[in-house]
Order: C-alpha cells, then sequence, then structure tokens
C-alpha cells in the first residue's frame, strides 16, 4: 500500500520536475536576458560543484526519486505479467535495492566523468 | 473499456522505454561529447513526448480514483491536453538549438 502511495506521490513531484525542466531550458533558449542562457546551463551542467547550493540536495534528491519511481515501476510491470506476485514484498526491497545502486553509480561513475 | 485498457497498456510500455531513453538522455547531455547532435536530438525528443504522455496520463490517474463526474473527467482531460501540447511546443523550442550546434 506504502509503495502504490510513495510511487503516486513520487509521479506527481516527477511531473512537475519535468514540466520546470522543460520550462528552464526552453527559457534559458529565449536570450532576452543577457547572459541568462549561460547561467541556465551552468546551473544545469554543474549542479554537483556548486557547493552548499540548494541545487545539489535538489538534483541529488530528484536523482533518488526518479530511481525510486523506476525500478518500483519495473516492479509493478512484472507484477502485471504475472512475475512475483507472491513474493511481491521481496520484490519491492531487490528494487529498493536496485534503486540505491542506479542512484550510487550515476554518482560514484558518472560525476567524475563531467567535463 | 478498452480505453482503460490501452491506458494501462501504454503506461507499462512507456514506463520501460522512458528508463532506456532516461539512462541515454543523462549520458549524452552530461558524460559524453561524442555523439551526433542529430542523434541527441531524436533521443530529447522521444524522451520529451514519452515523458509528458506516461506524465500526465499518471495525473489523470491519480485525479479520477478521487472521482469526477462525467463534466468533470471532460475539463480534466482538456487541460491534460493543453498542457502536453503547451510543454510539447515549449521543450521542441528546448531541443532546436541542439541541432544548430554543429
Amino acid at each position: 500500500m506504502y509503495a502504490w502511495l510513495i510511487q503516486r506521490l513520487s509521479g506527481l513531484f516527477l511531473v512537475i520536475f519535468v514540466l520546470t525542466h522543460i520550462a528552464a531550458i526552453a527559457q534559458a533558449n529565449l536570450v532576452i536576458i543577457q547572459g541568462f542562457q549561460a547561467q541556465v546551463f551552468d546551473a544545469l551542467r554543474n549542479p554537483f560543484w556548486a557547493d552548499g547550493s540548494p541545487a545539489l540536495i535538489f538534483d541529488l534528491a530528484t536523482l533518488g526519486i526518479i530511481a525510486f519511481h523506476g525500478m518500483n515501476g519495473i516492479r509493478i510491470v512484472f507484477l502485471d505479467l504475472g512475475l512475483g506476485v507472491q513474493r511481491h514484498r521481496a520484490a519491492f526491497w531487490i528494487s529498493m535495492l536496485a534503486a540505491i545502486a542506479v542512484s550510487a553509480s550515476v554518482i560514484i561513475f558518472g560525476l567524475p566523468l563531467l567535463p | 473499456m478498452l480505453r482503460s485498457v490501452l491506458f494501462w497498456l501504454s503506461q507499462r510500455v512507456t514506463a520501460v522505454l522512458l528508463i532506456v531513453l532516461l539512462g541515454l538522455h543523462l549520458w549524452a547531455s552530461n558524460f559524453t561529447t561524442d555523439w551526433v547532435t542529430l542523434f541527441k536530438a531524436v533521443i530529447d525528443m522521444s524522451l520529451l513526448a514519452l515523458v509528458l504522455f506516461h506524465g500526465l496520463t499518471g495525473v489523470r490517474t491519480v485525479v479520477l480514483d478521487f472521482g469526477l463526474s462525467q463534466q468533470g473527467r471532460q475539463f480534466l482531460s482538456l487541460t491534460l491536453i493543453i498542457v502536453g501540447i503547451a510543454a510539447l511546443i515549449s521543450g521542441a523550442y528546448g531541443i532546436w538549438p541542439l541541432l544548430l550546434a554543429q
């Protein structure tokens, strides 16, 4: 039940995130304000470098929420296919481990690759 | 009935596609400079369309679970379609410079 509720809440968060993400990039291309485009892309590209910036916490939280929603979503697809119905509780925790693994690999392997 | 099944099925299909596209998007936008910009633009446009469909269909499911009148449902659908089209246009406008970059 809680997985269902968190899936919905994270989904609603991600809709707001996606709409904001789209609006931010589209507005960055309206080069009305001098240097605004560079600023937005800088913030989007280097959020992890911004020490003590709320962007860091926000981006890490969003990464975790996306990983949760995606991995729990895969579990739901498997459940709908009739796989793992009897062990859905174990499947939930496996999907949570997968979500942690995905977030960790983006942070550990992805970050050092940033230009 | 058929409509519900199609919405349910499309949520599952787009979910799987989104996981793949999201990985490619993350990689293309941050971690590689080797990929052809046209390829990046195709990834981003597909992701944009699918994520809007998946997300707004999800919002529809959540709102409908609270129970709405026939008129309310129509208003909801119309609102979501307008939001979707507006976001699709503004997103495409954001992706467009990718193609001009090289």
